[in-house]
């Protein structure tokens, strides 16, 4: 089916672009397209080799400019883009792909099932109607504050001379699991993609839901004008169709699994982005986005710089606020969680020609519903007077005949919000000269404070290079790393990590690129660890 | 594609045959520039003659845009220098000027204006156009012959001698003068259609007429067109402030952004945009609030390239990540789902290693468990080291594992739901559970029957 898709709309495209073009000499054409393959071995925190990758990823960009003719610039320009991606992956068994009785002991449901998907393909009109009007049809991309997003559709964008831009679209939000589409860009906290050969068995993958079109609609009002402010408004609504299992276990009656089928929201968000400089002074950026699905602000950030010294010095402030939402299928939208609130200072410096740094240093506090420190005995004492049966339930657990934890539990004056801060540093600088460069980075992120010994800690660097050799045709590459983690929580899989990568590239032609890694790792849990991978790009401009 | 110059080129007043023409070795013998340019024009100045015998060579006027070499005041400077102190060197390449030339002293003294020296800039409509005045409009005042560039006769007087303006190494050698290396700006301009809407020269080019000679340091800087093109001011007419309006494009409408001096990068003060080292962590606060202006150079391919990758950039996701990987999402979840589904990228890897608590059985790590034990994790009472606390914190790093089978065991209600009854609401949701079930009824269902009273209480 994937497959057959694919031709279909490769055929289309091709059909399309070539049609349009025809009559058109002065259109302009690029080809792109690149080759990874890459074999590596996933090793367990135990040391088991547990999975072999051997992949093979292409991708074929195909470009069509001013299929109109000349190009007038503010006059009415049409184009055509598509990107097919090939994703294989040879370390991938039958059993683990397809399903039957005898495969079931390994067999994991929508495992692979687009190898071949279209990333984005599209025919867009600019500056039609004496310039009020931009269109854009095919699978195309959004980015605004409510994330990046892709969707089969149309888009309609109408400039107005009141510094406003207005834009409407609508269509059906790419969803893994139908033709070349991938689940990337679906709402997060649904398993779902296509059942193929085992749809009258689908009730022993009850979590794994049927994938669907998604209708999809959206508008925004954005800022066109003033340079040195811009805002844009954005609201967007998609929708689950299709069934969808609801009980995870069979009905103690007939043993059926029961399905729900009718039109419901999947996400619907409403945000806000802006932006203004002073070129001498600083500048302002901030977004909010409303879930209106979970009645609550999903994220917000905001950042401020001030230029000191005009070119060489930023100084700034980030905050990052951000709440996990689902899709409106998930049962996780319900479960109680928290903010995790992000705040640093930053500093972005440029000493000198070709030299630049940075430095950031701040917080992350992370929420929970009560101090974990003191929970415990608190519960075990709500579960009973006695010191013995606290003591027994300190170490055993709650006993249920005892009772007493839920309504603890449950007690909104035991649920105040306690914050575990993570102290975050992220350094970096970089030298770049005419035929290389050189950059260095780290990394320290733990947590400290009395819920330190909770939290991981995670602290390392990078130190790369690459530089030209015989007027740009060979480059070198290499780079090495050294990291060290620590997760309390697995006390068992702290380890420092070494490793290495040597790059050599060649690019005998302008726009052709071929590439060579060599990784190598080793830490104390897996081992050696090794990566090979081969890189061919390749661009035509005729 | 042909490079667009221009407004590079008002402050050189003569000469730009220097590049070609050669002159006679007779003409050399007598270019002897005054220090004083000045006096030289109006005389030789005999005090210039012997000072140079006797004491350290005075400052020569016309080599620098101040005698002296002094610092050019802010306020002479063009539109834009405060934030961007020195033009770019992409926009406009470094230029070897040869010429000396005094400007205050033709314009000033001499009330000359822009345009009596650079007539092109009245008809000029492209930025390649080269508008410095042909070296024969020199020969008026100077006395010198320009009209065959490869026999030019020097004038009588010293004003008239080559080396007068035609300064460098080569100069006498040969017969040539030192080459005026003045590349084309890689930018998109009318001069034309600034003229004809009366703006003077320096409002881009600062105060030309206080300086001697004006030099690179008089480009205009992006930061002081924004002072027109960024605002609805009448000035700008139709021009607005989008990149393409001056900066080169590629067939495909994109930027132009690699050039031999270098890659053209967004300025400090652009919308915080500056490719600093930590911009790959922070531009989504850019591409949020302003994708299209990312757009004005990245095609959506390389977006794509890390957003929708399946190939690991390795500045993203350095050293041995796929080791340390799980400590990443345990600190940083929030970034994860920039790039990954949780319950099918995290997840099908996690089912595949036998990680997921629903890995098909053959997958299953017998004996290891990824998480603390149950008597620390899972049974009450909740110690620190509880799962509770991990996923009120961190729900995405359960949901890159964990499928709703696994939560409803123990989180759907008692009886045909088959769970244990662990109420994982948040405190106070029974006030908006109508509204969450109004909107889409299905997770509701998952744990709760549909004759749940509970459930009726919602609805």
């Amino acid at each position: 089916m994937a497959r057959g898709g694919l031709r279909a709309i490769g055929g289309a495209a091709a059909l399309a672009v070539t049609s349009v073009c025809a009559p058109s000499a002065a259109a302009d054409f690029e080809v792109a397209g690149d080759v990874t393959a890459q074999g590596y071995d996933i090793v367990s925190p135990w040391g088991d080799v547990i999975l072999g990758r051997r992949r093979i990823l292409s991708t074929l960009a195909l470009s069509a400019y001013h299929l109109q003719g000349d190009y007038v610039p503010g006059e009415a320009d049409y184009s055509a883009q598509l990107r097919l991606r090939l994703d294989l992956d040879f370390g991938l068994t039958n059993a683990e792909e397809n399903f039957s009785d005898d495969n079931l002991p390994f067999f994991i449901p929508g495992l692979n099932q687009t190898p071949v998907d279209l990333m984005y393909g599209y025919v867009e009109g600019r500056n039609l109607a004496g310039g009020w009007v931009d269109v854009r049809a095919g699978r195309q991309y959004i980015t605004d504050v409510l994330g990046w997003w892709s969707f089969d559709g149309a888009r309609v964008g109408v400039t107005t001379p009141f510094y406003v831009k207005a834009e409407v679209y609508g269509g059906l939000e790419q969803r893994g699991g139908l033709p070349v589409s991938t689940s990337r860009f679906a709402s997060q906290g649904v398993w779902r993609g296509g059942h193929g050969d085992f749809e009258e068995r689908a009730a022993l993958f009850p979590s794994y839901q049927f994938a669907s079109p998604a209708p999809a609609v959206g508008v925004a009002l954005e800022s066109d004008g003033p340079n040195w402010i811009h805002g844009r408004f954005t609201y967007r609504r998609v929708w689950n169709t299709g069934r969808a299992f609801l009980g995870q276990f069979p009905s103690p009656i007939d043993g059926s699994y029961e399905t729900f089928d009718e039109l419901r929201v999947s996400s619907e968000r409403i945000g806000y982005a802006g932006s203004a400089f002073l070129t001498e002074l600083g500048s302002i950026k901030g977004g909010v986005s409303y879930d209106l699905v979970n009645d609550i602000i999903n994220r917000a950030y905001g950042t401020m710089e001030f230029f000191p010294i005009a070119d060489k010095l930023t100084t700034g402030l980030d905050v990052d606020f951000y709440v996990p939402t689902f899709d409106g299928d998930s049962i996780w939208n319900w479960f109680t969680r928290n903010p995790v609130l992000t705040a640093t200072a930053r500093l972005a410096a440029l000493p000198y020609e070709g030299l630049e740094t940075s430095l950031q240093a701040g917080t992350r506090l992370w929420m929970a519903d009560g101090d974990p420190a003191d929970w415990a005995r608190a519960q075990c004492a709500a579960a009973s007077v006695d010191p013995a049966v606290v003591e027994r339930c300190l170490r055993n657990g709650v006993d249920p005949s005892v009772g007493g934890e839920r309504n603890f539990s449950r007690d909104e004056d035991n649920r105040g919000t306690h914050a575990a801060p993570d102290l975050l540093i992220d350094a970096a600088t970089r030298y770049r000269w005419g035929t290389g460069r050189v950059s260095l980075s780290g990394h320290l992120q733990s947590g400290f404070g009395s819920d330190a010994s909770n939290r991981g800690r995670r602290v390392g660097g990078v130190l790369s290079a690459r530089q030209s050799l015989a007027g740009e045709v060979i480059w070198l590459g290499g780079r090495v790393s050294v990291y060290d983690w620590n997760d309390p929580l697995r006390p068992d899989r702290h380890a420092t990590s070494f490793g290495y990568v040597l790059a050599p590239e060649w690019r005998p032609w302008r726009y052709t690129t071929l590439r060579m890694e060599w990784e190598h790792n080793t830490n104390r849990l897996v081992g050696q660890r090794y990566r090979a991978l081969g890189y061919v790009a390749f661009e035509v401009i005729p | 594609m042909k490079h667009i110059s221009s407004a590079v080129v008002l402050w050189l007043a003569c000469g730009l045959s220097a590049l070609v023409a050669g002159i006679g070795p007779s003409a050399l013998a007598q270019t002897t520039p005054s220090p004083d340019g000045s006096a030289a024009l109006s005389g030789p100045s005999p005090a210039a003659s012997t000072s140079a015998r006797t004491s350290p060579p005075l400052p020569v006027h016309g080599v620098a845009p101040l005698y002296g070499d002094v610092e050019v005041p802010l306020g002479w400077m063009p539109p834009g220098t405060q934030a961007s102190p020195v033009p770019s060197d992409e926009i406009f390449p470094p230029q070897t000027i040869s010429i000396r030339f005094n400007h205050q002293l033709h314009m000033v003294r001499m009330k000359m204006s822009c345009t009596s020296c650079h007539p092109g800039a009245k008809t000029s409509e492209r930025g390649s156009d080269r508008i410095l005045p042909r070296p024969s409009e020199c020969d008026n005042c100077h006395g010198t012959d320009h009209s065959d560039l490869l026999a030019v006769k020097p004038g009588e007087d010293e004003t008239g001698a080559c080396g007068f303006c035609h300064l460098g190494q080569d100069a006498g050698q040969g017969g040539r003068v030192a080459k005026l290396i003045l590349p084309s700006p890689n930018l998109r301009f009318s001069h034309r259609a600034h003229y004809r809407r009366n703006i003077s020269c320096g409002h881009c080019h600062g105060n030309v007429e206080k300086l001697e000679l004006a030099t690179r340091q008089q480009l205009p800087r992006m930061a002081g067109c924004f002072t027109c093109h960024a605002s609805p001011k009448s000035s700008r007419g139709k021009a607005k402030g989008a990149c393409i309006t001056c900066h080169l494009t590629q067939p495909g409408g994109k930027m132009k952004v690699s050039f031999s001096t270098g890659k053209l990068l967004p300025p400090m003060w652009l919308h915080g945009a500056a490719h600093t080292p930590d911009f790959l962590a922070r531009h989504k606060i850019v591409a949020g609030a302003n994708s299209a202006m990312c757009g004005s150079c990245h095609q959506d391919r390389f977006c794509t390239d890390c957003h929708d990758g399946r190939v690991r950039p390795r500045d993203v996701h350095p050293g041995d990540y796929i080791s340390m990987h799980a400590i990443e999402a345990q600190q940083a979840s929030s970034s994860c789902t920039s790039c990954h589904q949780l319950q099918s990228f995290c997840a099908d890897c996690h089912r595949r290693v036998g990680v997921a608590r629903d890995a098909p059985s053959a997958r299953r790590l017998a004996g290891r468990r990824f998480h603390p034990p149950p008597s620390v994790f899972t049974t009450a009472p909740r110690g620190p080291r509880h799962h509770a606390w991990e996923a009120q914190r961190n729900l995405n790093a359960c949901v890159s594992c964990h499928v709703e089978r696994d939560c409803v065991t123990c989180h759907a209600t008692k009886g045909v739901r088959g769970g244990a009854g662990v109420n994982p609401h948040p405190i106070g949701f029974s006030s908006r559970c109508g509204a969450a079930y109004g909107r889409n009824p299905r997770p509701c269902l998952v744990c709760h029957a549909p004759t749940d009273p509970v459930l009726t209480s919602c609805r």
